[in-house]
């Protein structure tokens, strides 16, 4: 054995067994990509359940040859494309997600005053701004309505259209959608001082009627039959959403409910986040689109945000019992972000004024309100 | 704040992508474009292709009259060949078909139908040989409620919409079923709106309904329920007179209540719905003024634990 062929065998081995020499430019940026989610969520707190998943995700699947997101010799998916494969292509886990929010949502104060449904509807006004706007940059209707609904603030429901209309674009949709999420008491504010009086935002609502637990459980079904019927696409999201209520407001399958809220949640979310931050290897994520999709992203947010309040202003014209202007903010489905932040602005401008049980109301609407216009772009593919 | 200089940047980006042309550029790739596949049925050729912003398989059928067609193909137009046209508003795709007329020079009608068509739909193509222009082939349209849409135009051999434009016993054309994508997009918008409103106005509708419905069961169930007194020095006398039970919606019977009272009733309706099954709303009518640190503190305390319910950055 001499020299020269040890020699030939160590740079055999340095070439094409160890990822090194195959690192590339794209893949340091994504590296430090995941490195700044994963700072925002472990430094400052934002979305960390969702956010660490993801930007470690993302940080695995930019090893060069590291087995993570391809195909073996055989077509066998690696470890995580078995995750995405079969939780996320098949649409399962944006499903059990939704059946989880459903078995922890008390939809109390939506039962009690419903006309809060119509703040969730104004709410999804930069959804469809969005759209057309997106469109205008040559992006094709499915990716622009998979962009839109970002706006909705609705992690699970913007995933789960993603993956039916431009799976493509889930990292950076997925990404655009929590981070936002995460950021709505920076993004919020403003917008909700600029368009209300602090007159406006003096306010006080009338507290709320007591439901019933009965009401709450017929409204699972009553809900379930009304929306399905009319957008009968939006099924396995609203579906499994009134299923998991149903299941908390029924009392009679604790144990169920328990593990749709936690264990169910929670080992979904892990193999969610994984799959969704795995989507996001250089060569795919490293272009213009996902620069337009975050500044559409929080262009989307502002216009939802403005949305809800106008929706409110409009509603005020007509009721007597006026409605606080602060939480039409409230309509995007960031539950429960959107609602404490309309409860701290109304708490800066009185602080008796207790707003975050009234704002819970609008934010329910909201969930439904995006999963609605989800259901709404889905059918429109059909 | 960091953040803010995270938006501005963001902002700015997409800003120096409108107004670069290279940004536009960048996604003019036509990802969606139609791959159809074709099967003869008798005379008539049937394309079989999922259309851009489609996840369904549509057919459209070709069927000539006044001579032999052959097999169509999809014609995909190069960067310098292809005519100045947006083929967005082209969302079948674009093909070529041979036919060849009973005699040279002949016409022959050309008849595209599919279910996929609507009334807005035409058939575009080469209108204009040296300047490439594509126009409408004069498309005669045939809708019957419940039937495929049927398409049908007439071409002469050796006409400016033959290829060759040649009398030559050969007639090829290049044709497009044509939809106007930014009505589409801007009118399904609208609809897509509003239909969002519609479907949440009818559930709130069905809401209040049914609310009504339980409300007044519950009001037959609490028969013995004492009316609220207007004035706060009633209070007492009722007090005197009757056990106080839940009070009816919308009344207002802790107005003069002071703040220490008003907490300590908070305090006890939280440990009482605390321990029970499931969380409910509050029933009392008016927000209590909260001028103590310690009612302030309780209801703190009251409004956290019934958050928790909806706390997804716990449990999500």
């Amino acid at each position: 054995m001499s020299w020269q062929y040890i020699l030939e065998l160590i740079q055999n081995i340095l070439i094409s067994q160890t990822g090194v020499p195959h690192l590339t430019m794209g893949n340091v940026v994504m590296l430090l990509i995941a490195f700044f989610f994963l700072y925002l969520a472990v430094g400052k707190r934002f979305e960390p359940l969702l956010l660490v998943p993801i930007g470690f995700g993302i940080f695995l699947v930019n090893f060069p040859l590291a087995p993570i997101m391809g195909l073996t010799e055989e077509g066998h998916p690696h470890l995580v494309r078995y995750f995405y494969q079969y939780g996320i292509e098949t649409e399962i886990i944006p499903c059990i997600i939704f059946l989880g929010l459903g078995a922890m949502t008390d939809f109390g104060p939506l039962i009690a005053n419903p006309k809060m449904l119509l703040i969730g509807g104004g709410a999804q006004l930069g959804v469809f701004v969005t759209y057309i706007g997106v469109l205008f940059f040559g992006f094709t209707l499915k990716e622009a309505a998979s962009v839109g609904i970002i706006g909705g603030a609705d992690g699970p429901t913007t995933i789960y259209l993603t993956a039916k209309l431009a799976p493509h674009l889930l990292g950076a949709n997925a990404l655009a959608a929590y981070s936002y999420m995460a950021m709505v008491p920076l993004i919020q504010p403003p917008i909700m001082r600029l368009m209300t009086t602090p007159e406006q935002r003096r306010i006080k609502m009338r507290q709320l009627r007591p439901v019933s637990a009965r009401e709450k459980l017929f409204f699972s079904l009553t809900a379930s039959i009304l929306i399905i019927l009319l957008i009968p696409m939006v099924a396995p999201l609203m579906g499994m959403f009134m299923f998991g209520n149903f299941m908390r407001e029924s009392l009679v399958v604790k144990r169920l409910t328990d593990t749709a809220q936690n264990s169910l949640m929670n080992i979904v979310t892990i193999f969610l986040g994984l799959s969704v931050g795995a989507t996001m290897q250089a060569e795919v994520f490293l272009n213009w689109k996902p620069l337009l999709i975050f500044s559409f992203g929080l262009i989307d947010f502002v216009v939802c945000t403005f949305g809800g309040i106008l929706t409110v202003h409009i509603m005020n014209l007509f009721l007597k019992e006026k409605i606080n202007p602060l939480i039409g903010s409230a309509g995007v489905s960031a539950v429960p972000m959107a609602a404490r932040v309309s409860h701290s602005e109304g708490l800066k401008a009185d602080p008796n004024n207790w707003l975050m049980m009234h704002a819970m109301a609008p934010n329910l609407a909201g969930v439904i309100g995006s999963a609605a216009a989800a259901g709404m772009f889905i059918a429109m593919f059909q | 704040m960091p953040f803010k200089q995270f938006f501005t940047g963001i902002l700015t980006m997409a800003l120096l992508v409108l107004v670069t042309t290279s940004g536009w550029a960048a996604f003019g790739e036509d990802i969606e474009r139609p791959k159809p596949t074709f099967v003869q049925e008798g005379v008539d050729w049937i394309a079989e292709l999922i259309p851009r912003g489609k996840s369904t398989r549509v057919q459209i059928r070709f069927h000539a009259k006044g001579g032999i067609l052959a097999e169509p193909v999809p014609k995909i137009f190069g960067e310098t060949d292809g005519p100045k046209i947006d083929v967005k508003n082209y969302r079948s795709g674009f093909f070529v078909v041979n036919m060849t007329p009973d005699q040279k020079g002949g016409e022959m009608a050309l008849s595209l139908s599919s279910s996929y068509f609507n009334s807005a739909t035409d058939i575009w193509g080469v209108t204009e040989r040296v300047s490439k222009t594509w126009g409408t082939t004069g498309v005669v349209a045939r809708i019957v409620k419940g039937e495929p849409a049927v398409l049908t135009f007439t071409v002469q051999d050796g006409s400016t919409l033959d290829e060759d434009g040649q009398a030559d016993g050969k007639i090829q054309v290049i044709i497009a079923p044509r939809d106007h994508f930014w009505g589409y997009a801007i009118g399904t918008l609208v609809i897509r709106f509003f239909g969002v409103f519609l479907v949440l106005g009818i559930l709130m509708i069905g809401m209040i309904l049914s609310g009504k419905v339980f409300q007044a069961l519950e009001k037959t169930k609490q028969p013995s329920a004492p009316v609220m007194p207007d004035e706060p020095g009633d209070l007492d006398q009722l007090a005197d007179s009757t056990e106080l039970e839940s009070p009816a919606p919308g009344s207002d019977p802790v107005q003069g209540v002071s703040p220490a009272m008003a907490a300590a009733i908070g305090l006890a309706l939280h440990l009482h719905w605390k321990t029970a099954a499931t969380p409910r709303t509050l029933p009392s009518a008016t927000p209590v003024p909260a001028t103590s640190n310690w009612s302030l503190s309780g209801r703190n305390r009251l409004m956290s634990d019934r958050m928790s319910a909806f706390d997804r950055v716990q449990k999500k």
